[in-house]
């Protein structure tokens, strides 16, 4: 295990996604309340990225910058050489649709659709037909390991389940890069392994780009790389080596 | 089926207690809709039905004053007359004033030439024409109180002193549904021999005159030439249309109808409210969901979709449920209200007013939500509680 200094991580090697001089500020009443201050680092093609820090250090909040549904208040994020701050919104929602896969901490399904229709619904947005988007569906369910539950409904699922599902929904569109809020936050111990697991498979095996946000020690030890943030920007970076 | 369609249909669904209650709110609305309407329509329903070349001959004062039955020879000799017959207004009580029912006395020889949707046959024509104390009812009266052929029906004169029997000789139906069956006619002449006898200074006069023109183009000619006849006379006439007539009787009550058709648009407004509540519950309750859709790469549009669905949805499902059930329900209140309405028939205007409210209601009750949804930032969106 290496720790860099931020300065000290090496930029423009394959870099996916180029965050420079990113800030971004909340309105809490009439005061302004900075949250992250001109942030700047990359992240490299196939990364596994865990961003860590104490509550209100703003690893949320670069989330949602990372994944095109906030906007900074100032600076450039650049994904794949596109800068999607100045993406007008519904060309950000299309972005979204094709690059960004989402995995939450309350796996944020549709209640009403079962685990196959969960897992379509992202590929509604495609154009492919019904039958192909059920195949894809299927697949990206069999991926995660739940070739046997395609039709239950999201309360008829354990957690670790409704997270795997969540999973096979963020993948099924291959996007270029999964985004995860504290995807275990909500499970017991072996359903996050097992959520964890399959995260680092999807890194390893399919070369997924991964940024996770977590307060879970264990669950960053999965991570290629961890990021700390402390009051909005970068303290300290841990490169670890994984077999 | 769609994903749109799937959501929609699965969304409205979801809360079985909630959408059944909405559902039943907007039942009774657009069904208390629809009936009121039906009332306000059948309450025009003498405007609706007359016939445009026949005119009505009353006192120039006041409808309530008679006109001499001698009018009768000089009206018809008027150039343009087809046809003319008097009646007159009896007003009598059947047992009790609560059993009220319109009596008419007529002309059994002439009335029957201008009213044709009065339809008798010939055996119960020649019977009335026979019988002096003779009377015939609708089929509706008849039914009401169980009125048979022979039987004798008393009543108890408020405008006419004293006791009348009649004998009833047969039973009328009419033409279409719009006439008027809850009738009881009898013959004028024994009216008038009557009154010879009891109450002299009313013999020999009638309400009104009607007249058969024969030709709508002639009707403004022959009803000037009318009244010109009787001009500077005892009892001047006015001559109008049989529709202008029935205007003049409809608009005394002009104020009870208005006042009903805004009962009936205010329980839609109520309606629009509660379906509005509704619909910003669920969307508040849902904005996680909605949230999570446009992080995925749906538009605000599509959520905004959505609610647009499940509130037209829930609205013309119970739109369709009242449009079904509003036809018995008018005939049940039609029963119940005895002679009051001869009948309550749904019109097909009425019918597309009932789905144009729903459908209004559907729309404006998701106006807000919609709004609301599609507005709120993915970020604040996803922080809702569900």
């Amino acid at each position: 295990m290496t720790v860099l200094r931020v300065s000290d991580v090496p930029t423009g090697e394959d870099v996916l996604i180029a965050l420079s001089d990113v800030s971004k500020s909340y309105r809490r009443g009439a005061q302004i309340v900075p949250v992250l201050s001109k942030l700047t680092f990359d992240i490299r093609r196939k990364e596994f990225l865990a961003l860590m820090g104490p509550s209100g250090s703003g690893k949320s909040t670069l989330l949602n910058l990372i994944a095109g549904i906030d906007s900074p208040d100032h600076g450039s994020i650049t994904v794949a050489g596109e800068d999607i701050t100045l993406l007008p919104e519904a060309d950000l929602a299309d972005w979204r649709a094709a690059n960004v896969g989402f995995i939450f901490q309350f796996y944020n399904l549709m209640p009403v659709l079962t685990a196959l229709e969960n897992v379509e619904l992202p590929l509604t947005l495609t154009g492919l037909k019904r039958r192909e988007r059920r195949d894809r569906a299927q697949l990206a369910l069999s991926l995660v390991g739940l070739s046997d539950r395609v039709k239950h409904l999201p309360s008829e699922l354990s957690g670790g389940q409704q997270q795997r599902v969540a999973i096979a929904r963020a993948i099924v569109t291959d996007p270029t890069m999964l985004v995860a809020d504290e995807p275990t936050g909500d499970l017991d111990r072996q359903s996050a392994e097992e959520v964890l697991e399959i995260m680092q498979r999807l890194n390893r095996d399919m070369g997924k780009t991964i940024v996770m946000v977590t307060h879970d020690r264990r669950a960053a030890a999965r991570a290629k790389r961890i990021m700390h943030l402390e009051k909005g920007d970068l303290s300290y970076l841990v490169e670890q080596r994984l077999e | 089926m769609s994903q749109w369609l799937t959501l929609v249909a699965r969304n409205v669904l979801r809360q079985r207690l909630r959408t059944s209650l909405t559902l039943v709110g907007l039942v009774v609305s657009i069904l208390a809709f629809g009936v009121l309407q039906t009332v306000v329509k059948t309450w025009y329903a003498g405007v609706d039905g007359a016939v445009p070349s026949r005119l009505l001959t009353r006192n120039a004062v006041s409808f309530t004053l008679p006109l001499p039955q001698a009018y009768y020879k000089r009206i018809g000799a008027v150039e343009g007359v087809r046809h003319v017959t008097y009646m007159t207004w009896f007003g009598g009580v059947y047992k009790d004033p609560k059993n009220f029912f319109p009596q008419f006395a007529i002309d059994a020889a002439s009335y029957f030439d201008i009213f044709p949707e009065i339809l008798v046959s010939d055996e119960v024509r020649r019977a009335f024409l026979r019988d002096r104390r003779g009377a015939i009812v609708g089929r509706r009266l008849a039914k009401r109180f169980g009125f048979r052929p022979g039987d004798v029906v008393q009543l108890r004169g408020t405008l006419f002193p004293g006791n009348w029997e009649f004998v009833i000789c047969g039973v009328f139906d009419g033409r279409d549904a719009k006439t008027d069956t809850s009738q009881l006619f009898f013959r004028w002449d024994y009216l008038n021999e009557t009154l010879r006898v009891r109450s002299k200074a009313q013999a020999d006069q009638v309400g009104f005159f009607a007249v058969d023109v024969g030709s709508i183009n002639r009707v403004a000619e022959v009803s000037q030439a009318i009244d010109e006849v009787f001009r500077n006379s005892r009892a001047e006439t006015l001559t109008e249309t049989e529709r202008a007539f029935q205007i003049g009787f409809v608009k005394q009550t002009e104020a009870i109808l208005i006042s009903i058709r805004v009962v009936s648009f205010v329980v839609i407004f109520i309606i629009l409210a509660v379906m509005a509540n509704t619909m910003a519950m669920t969307a508040r309750e849902r904005l996680r969901e909605y949230a999570t859709l446009k992080a995925i790469g749906f538009s605000p549009g599509y959520v905004a979709r959505l609610i647009l669905g499940e509130s037209v949805a829930i609205a013309l499902v119970g739109g369709a449920i009242a449009i079904g059930l509003t036809p018995p329900v008018a005939s049940r209140l039609a029963e119940l209200s005895a002679t009051l309405f001869p009948s309550l028939i749904v019109s097909v205007n009425t019918v597309l007013l009932q789905a144009l409210s729903a459908l209004a209601v559907g729309v404006l009750a998701a106006v807000l939500p919609m709004r609301q949804a599609a507005r709120v930032s993915i970020v604040n969106g996803l922080r809702a509680l569900g």
